[in-house]
């Protein structure tokens, strides 16, 4: 059995996890006579419910899945600065034990899925501190941080011009990151000819720890069978995208033989196959500059800086931050800049 | 308690909420301090239909007394709060407008200085640019000294170039020594398209003439010869439709 621990912290932490179960509950033929209706009720009344660790430990033994999940939402939604300081030091406790029970109920616990905001509530100052604590927990354990960042403006402009829903709502965007995320872990759920495990992700796309920040990518795929392996060997010939010389494989391959699922009511197509891809790029270098820049702009102002340091934040925390994410943003040019080539061929004129 | 969706729009900020139509507009004004940005006292709210209600539309109410819930003024799933600011020291756009950005910057040097960097940890393991360098690369093999005779001027040919590795038609123009490179025999090509990198000169001196970006100059082993006409472009394209 390979278990999975999902945590979801703070509003959109939560409703994505909504939304992510009630794909799942799908894809296990567990609620196909549940009416929309019932899971939009689930949804906007008692939402808190559907994640308790109980509610979800019968889901795993009813449909033989292997995943559980726990869930903290609370009165905590004030600001990042007390979620990661002041309220949540006291909350993360609970939630740990939480974690910890049911870590010791699996047998193969693979590892952890955070699901939160960037946007400065819970999410981000909790989602922060749980991860340290996890990390500090369960150091070896793999953890998949599902992070929305404040305008998730890429996913309303997917919504819009791919999908034709005109103004999309949280529901509509968390349904599509729900099937990103169902993609991942479907290898984990179901069989497949090529089955991955979360710890591979991370063996074959992470070459040094500071740049462990994947982008997810998903397609449905109409064309033809192909041969994956040959397809990317295909794509290392091609010197379009450049890989660096200095991570030994590059790419890991999942095949899983169940088919998408569909939400009654969604928004996609029904497809027979799709495909997910994490990419570790250095494209995702432009989203640092862009956050770097946000960071500069307020902090110059010390904008909502006194909330931050009458949370017990010292100023001191701000700068060591912003230092280390301006490095981080150096190491990305260096992962970009060329490396010597050895089957570099002499050139033309 | 009963959670609606609804949009809260403020000079700085769009967003999507989830909040509980039986707070008071105090209590609301508290949660969106910190994601507006202001203060409770400096918020005026107003309750709009939707986001896309025209600017001219006349709100469905203005939620100016602090302790009446939201419900009683009527809010519905997916209407619109739009926050005003009326702190005397706002500036619109102090958040957002970026024109005068000192941005932080970490010099080369404090960069190298840092131990948990891709740069020490590429040149502790002597990783990527700061490999050694093979044996090959600083011992590269002799130029070619000779080319086959079938590639001589005027012969049509294909040369395997550029990145993508796809053969591009072209007219042989040169063949010999050149000072090119690391010198010995090139094969200088008028390519059918404007695909290449010049007119015929390479490190000033003249090969051939061409038209600008038609001529390139390779080695031997990248032609070849044969019967290469002239691709008809147009026909290309239609296929491609079909």
């Amino acid at each position: 059995m390979r278990e999975v621990i999902s945590v979801h912290v703070g509003q959109a932490g939560v409703q994505i996890g909504n939304a992510c179960w009630e794909l799942y509950t799908i894809e296990h033929g567990l609620s196909v006579d549940l009416e929309p209706n019932v899971i939009d009720e689930v949804r906007t009344g008692t939402y808190r419910s559907l994640f308790h660790p109980e509610t979800m430990i019968t889901g795993k033994e009813d449909a033989a899945n292997n995943c559980e999940s726990t869930s903290k939402t609370t009165s905590l939604t004030s600001s990042d600065a007390r979620g990661h300081y002041t309220i949540g030091k006291e909350l993360v406790d609970t939630v740990l034990e939480q974690v910890r029970r049911l870590a010791d109920n699996c047998s193969g616990l693979q590892g952890f899925f955070v699901f939160h905001s960037f946007g400065g509530g819970t999410g981000s100052g909790f989602g922060a501190l749980l991860m340290e604590r996890l990390s500090t927990d369960y150091g070896k354990k793999s953890k998949l941080e599902f992070s929305v960042y404040p305008a998730p403006k890429i996913i309303y402009d997917i919504c819009r011009r791919n999908l034709g829903i005109s103004s999309p709502s949280f529901t509509n965007l968390n349904r599509l990151i729900a099937q990103v995320v169902s993609s991942i872990t479907a290898s984990l759920r179901f069989d497949g000819s090529l089955n991955v495990d979360l710890n591979e992700f991370q063996t074959n796309l992470v070459p040094f720890p500071r740049i462990h920040f994947p982008l997810a990518t998903y397609a449905p795929v109409i064309s033809a069978e192909k041969d994956v392996n040959a397809a990317v060997a295909n794509v290392r010939t091609k010197r379009t995208i450049q890989f660096v010389d200095w991570c030994p494989t590059g790419f890991k391959l999942g095949i899983c033989n169940e088919p998408p699922a569909l939400v009654p009511g969604g928004d996609l197509a029904k497809v027979s196959r799709s495909l997910c891809m994490l990419s570790n790029t250095t494209s995702i270098a432009t989203a640092w500059a862009r956050l770097d820049n946000k960071f500069d702009l307020l902090y110059s102002k010390r904008a909502f800086v006194h909330w931050y340091v009458g949370e017990g934040m010292e100023e001191g925390e701000f700068s060591e931050a912003r230092e280390d994410l301006a490095a981080l943003e150096k190491d990305y040019e260096e992962v970009g800049i060329d490396s010597v080539d050895a089957e570099e061929e002499e050139g033309e004129y | 308690m009963t959670l609606i969706s609804v949009f809260v729009t403020s000079p700085d900020t769009h967003s999507e909420r989830r909040i509980d139509s039986d707070f008071t507009v105090q209590q609301l004004k508290d949660k969106l301090t910190p994601i507006t940005g202001i203060s409770p006292h400096y918020q005026v709210l107003k309750l709009y239909r939707s986001t896309e209600s025209p600017a001219s539309e006349a709100p469905l109410a203005s939620l100016d007394d602090a302790s009446r819930s939201l419900a009683s003024y009527g809010i519905e799933e997916w209407n619109c709060i739009k926050v005003e600011n009326i702190d005397p020291n706002f500036r619109p756009g102090e958040f957002t407008d970026e024109s005068n950005l000192e941005r932080f910057e970490l010099s080369n040097a404090e960069y190298e200085a840092r131990q948990d960097t891709v740069l020490s940890h590429l040149k502790a393991n002597k990783l990527g640019r700061f490999a050694d360098v093979p044996a090959s690369l600083t011992h590269p093999p002799p130029p070619p000294l000779s080319a086959p005779s079938s590639i001589a001027p005027g012969a049509r040919c294909e040369v395997i170039h550029g990145d993508d590795g796809l053969g591009k038609r072209g007219t042989v123009r040169f063949v010999g020594e050149a000072k090119i490179g690391r010198g010995g025999v090139w094969v200088g090509v008028e390519l059918d398209e404007p695909m290449g990198k010049g007119e015929g000169e390479v490190e000033g001196i003249r090969y051939f003439s061409c038209s600008p970006r038609h001529a390139v100059f390779v080695r031997p082993e990248k032609v070849k010869v044969g019967d290469y006409p002239e691709e008809d472009l147009m026909a290309d394209d239609d296929e491609d439709e079909i």
